[in-house]
């Protein structure tokens, strides 16, 4: 028989872009023209806030061979909003001639896992060896007192890292806490599955076991 | 499982929240010095093997703040009695406190707390 701890996942939570090429397709756009990738326009619409990107024209004069690309990741954006870029005119590269729209897609944001139908991440507790500040104060580890077949030296020890959306803000010590709090209880108390409470409402995106 | 305060975790430093570490299979303890005769962390050893021939799992305890010495020898021997104590009544999480923080304030208590761990695999014999 093991213990657990159950950890909140946050669904679908406000977060920022990934570097990079959309994953979608946009649409709207009008008439694309120029060459070479525009200078980074800001995103309207969507729940979130300051993030920026670039277009560069494709094979036709569509939005949709255009290649859309993320330069400032934002705070805020949620699977499913759509934003917009503002019709560009000028500037010597790419242009279009109507704003373009595009629906975010899972892809398009930093890592989330949590889901209506999975909104906790069961950790058996049994094997814990230590709860451990991160590297980050997005990141809390869980080591374990278990071998992992490869690497050398902390490497060797199998881990759960769980990572933290950047917004609200929290403290890598903090989180700490949260996490360590949950298994003294649930080791002090057989059978039981405390939850783990984060401080100042910080929202889990994943748990992963290396 | 111990317990142990957490630097930086409370709303005030002598508010502190805890970590938790495993005790079970524990066969040694050892204070440690980072630099010269200043002792700042504690090492666990436990009698748990890794994948690799001759090595075993090792909990390193970080107090380290500054330059205070703060790991005595006394406590390494509470911590020892501590662990045989939590051993014997495994649902118990008893808190590990460095005599030090006993007698401490408001403006250096934070240096008898912990600031990080980590297990390691090493081969005891070569560390």
């Amino acid at each position: 028989m093991s213990n657990y701890i159950k950890i909140p996942l946050a669904n679908n939570p406000g977060r920022s872009f990934v570097t990079g090429a959309l994953d979608g397709t946009a649409t709207g756009g009008g008439t694309v023209a120029g060459t070479g990738a525009s200078a980074a326009q800001s995103l309207g619409g969507g729940s979130g806030s300051g993030a920026t990107a670039t277009v560069a024209k494709g094979g036709d004069a569509t939005i949709s061979s255009a290649t859309i690309t993320i330069s400032n990741i934002g705070e805020g954006y949620k699977v499913g909003d759509v934003v917009t870029i503002p019709i560009l005119s000028g500037g010597g590269a790419t242009t279009w001639s109507a704003e373009i729209s595009y629906t975010i897609l899972a892809a398009d944001l930093v890592a989330s896992v949590g889901s209506v139908t999975e909104p906790f991440f069961l950790m058996p507790i049994d094997n814990v060896g230590a709860v451990v500040k991160g590297s980050n104060n997005t990141e809390v580890i869980v080591e374990l007192k278990q071998s992992n077949a490869t690497g050398t030296g902390a490497d060797k020890v199998a881990k759960y890292t769980i990572t933290m959306d950047d917004t609200p803000a929290t403290d890598k010590w903090a989180l700490q806490a949260d996490v360590a709090a949950a298994v003294i209880k649930a080791a002090s108390a057989e059978n039981s599955q405390p939850e783990v409470k984060f401080t100042s409402g910080a929202e889990c995106l994943t748990v992963v076991l290396s | 499982m111990i317990k142990l305060p957490v630097y930086n975790s409370g709303p005030t430093a002598l508010q502190p929240r805890y970590t938790c570490v495993n005790v079970e299979d524990v066969y040694q303890v050892d204070k440690v010095a980072t630099a010269g005769s200043v002792y700042d962390v504690i090492h666990i050893h436990y009698s748990t093997p890794s994948m690799d021939a001759g090595d075993f799992l090792r909990a390193s305890i970080d107090y380290t703040r500054g330059t205070a010495s703060v790991v005595t020898d006394q406590d390494i021997e509470n911590l020892k009695d501590l662990i045989a104590s939590a051993n014997q009544n495994p649902s118990s999480t008893p808190e590990f406190e460095l005599i030090g923080a006993r007698s401490a304030d408001a403006s250096n208590i934070d240096e008898y707390q912990v600031v990080d761990i980590q297990i390691k695999a090493e081969n005891p014999a070569s560390a």
